[in-house]
């Protein structure tokens, strides 16, 4: 057996070591000592964590350490706000859906890969990434994730809510030629396609990393700025004056939200400093800070690589037992769990999604 | 501070929502005239007194400056309905236009409360919903109803809500005045429709995520062929 299982399935059940000891019985050392593979446990030990994970004792046997999944983007992403326990359970997840990509990879074809990498500044990267994706300088994006997508870019929706992680990305695979982005469950309004943004920004010039996480996020920043709102088309299309409801149309015409509107124009120098205070003032004093009016009904774009190479490959509806047997004894209700909010019908699965309770500062 | 409402509303007079209906995307143009005019306001304030409260009289007359020039230029006159509005050119920058029939006056009053007549005879047969006559082009028109409405700086010389009202009576005092109704007209981002859905269908997806099975024997070879 690996060690690295046991940790996985833990992770993925969201408890600590002394939670799992406080629950099994287990010790806590001997936990520790099993997952870095300096003990072997005894059957009993092993059943004891099944019944608590889960997890069929066939997983926890496993030879095979689970697929190697770079943390990516998520060594950056709001890390004073995400716990290490929802961040372990995040990354985890992550990492079993692409184990999952991986059983069912030999069975399909290969998806060519279309984004570049690149170190250009993120104005030139994202016009690059405009042409890559099949957009030309001056058109709207409708709809990114699709468009992403078909770059070859594999998207995943975790069914996780964590506030302060919307997604990250990472470059994974033997070769690190797999781009995957993770986008985290329960965001609203355009906070999806900006996180979509940031995330291929991550993917084409920050992998490796080659600055520090404060120029990174700013460069992600500017990127999505290029992409969404293209300097040409917004100096031509934004008329003056500026206020809050001039600019409004211009949020669902772009899909972006008012603010990053209102960032991207102050950016372009279309406002002054002073302007984008008062308007931001204004933003807060009608409480649109943390939710913009109708962010609660615009639809969010779902990916679709995914659920077409499940359905390929394991049937609509989905075959559970096989794809059980090919990813090693996962329990059937976290599969479920985690290819729930795949579109097609499957009338017998339970549509869950895990949500971490907001924290209090 | 209470404002007296008078009910029921006499059948000649319009409720709230038909005088919305009237008035068209007025209200909407309004938001935007009367934000311009409260950040040229503001603008003002940082420029001369930075950190400063303005007198109220002085604040007031800017933004009914600026107003004034928004609604003549970009607004309700610059747009496709001129046949149907008249500009009023008023003493002390005070904004009145007639549209649909309705007489509307642009009134300063926090938080929907309406301000007194004071000694004006004028405003007061507005108040008490004394028609008046005016000429589209050449054609005479009668108001039927008299329309208020109310604007306020929030505290950082942002424009506070707008309310629309329907005054009953007027008095010199706030407290001596009387409406039918007055309600808060809702900003134009509060009620834009959401954007339909991204479409999903012929996305491409079923080109691109195919079973190896599938794959033609030239498909392959020519794969191989390119490495």
């Amino acid at each position: 057996m690996h060690g690295e299982r046991i940790r996985q399935a833990r992770e993925l059940s969201g408890f600590t070591q002394t939670e799992l000891f406080q629950r099994s019985g287990v010790g806590q050392s001997a936990i520790a000592q099993i997952e870095s593979n300096a003990y072997v446990p005894s059957d009993p030990v092993l059943e004891a964590i099944a019944l608590q994970t889960g997890f069929d004792i066939g997983f926890l046997k496993q030879e095979k350490p689970p697929a190697e999944f770079p943390i990516g983007s998520f060594l950056y992403r709001s890390q004073a706000k995400v716990s290490p326990k929802e961040k372990a359970k995040t990354h985890r997840m992550a990492q079993l859906m692409f184990e999952i990509v991986l059983a069912m990879r030999p069975k399909l074809k290969e998806i060519p890969v279309l984004i570049p990498r690149t170190s250009e500044s993120p104005e030139v990267a994202a016009q690059i990434a405009r042409t890559s994706l099949g957009f030309s300088p001056e058109s709207q994006i409708p709809n990114l994730l699709g468009a992403i997508e078909r770059a070859g870019v594999l998207v995943l929706k975790l069914p996780i809510e964590i506030e302060g992680l919307d997604g990250f990305s990472s470059w994974v695979g033997i070769n690190n030629d797999i781009p995957i982005i993770c986008l985290l469950a329960g965001k609203k309004g355009y906070r999806q396609r900006f996180t979509l943004g940031e995330e291929l920004c991550h993917l084409i010039k920050h992998s490796p990393l080659r600055c520090t996480v404060v120029e990174a996020d700013d460069e992600a920043h500017r990127f999505v700025g290029e992409l969404l709102l293209p300097e040409e088309v917004i100096r031509a299309e934004i008329s003056q004056p500026i206020t809050i409801s001039s600019l409004w149309p211009q949020r669902a015409r772009y899909g972006v939200s008012l603010q990053f509107l209102l960032h991207r124009v102050l950016d372009l120098g279309l406002i002054t400093a002073n302007q984008y205070k008062y308007l931001m003032v204004q933003i807060s004093s009608r409480g649109w800070r943390k939710e913009e009016p109708g962010d609660a009904e615009i639809p969010q774009e779902q990916p679709r690589m995914f659920p077409k190479m499940v359905e390929i490959v394991y049937g609509n509806p989905i075959d559970w037992q096989q794809l059980k047997r090919d990813t090693g004894g996962v329990p059937t209700p976290l599969l479920k769990t985690l290819l729930g909010k795949i579109s097609f019908d499957d009338p017998g699965s339970d549509h869950k999604v895990l949500s971490f309770q907001k924290r209090v500062a | 501070m209470t404002q007296k409402y008078l009910l029921p509303l006499p059948q000649d007079l319009p409720d709230f929502q038909s005088a919305l209906t009237d008035l068209e995307r007025v209200p909407d143009i309004l938001y935007r005239g009367l934000e311009y005019a409260a950040y040229k306001t503001s603008s003002y304030r940082d420029a001369e007194f930075p950190k400063k409260w303005l007198d109220a009289c002085l604040s007031a007359a800017i933004f009914r400056a600026n107003a004034i020039e928004f609604l003549r230029k970009e607004g309700i006159d610059a747009g496709p309905d001129g046949p149907k509005w008249l500009f009023n050119r008023l003493p002390f920058l005070g904004i009145s236009f007639y549209y649909n029939r309705l007489h509307l006056r642009i009134l300063k009053g926090p938080s929907g409360t309406l301000p007194g007549c004071g000694i004006s005879r004028r405003r007061k047969k507005f108040y008490n919903q004394l028609p008046s006559n005016y000429l589209i082009g050449n054609a005479p028109m009668r108001t039927k109803a008299n329309l208020i409405v109310l604007w306020d700086f929030d505290s950082a010389y942002a424009l506070a809500q707008l309310w629309l009202a329907l005054p009953a009576n007027g008095g010199s005092r706030p407290q001596d005045v009387s409406v039918y109704w007055c309600d808060p007209l809702v900003h134009p981002a509060e009620k834009t429709a959401p954007p339909p859905l991204p479409t999903t269908k012929d996305d491409g997806m079923d080109e691109l995520v195919r079973p190896r099975k599938q794959v033609t024997k030239d498909e392959d070879m020519g794969q191989s062929g390119a490495r």
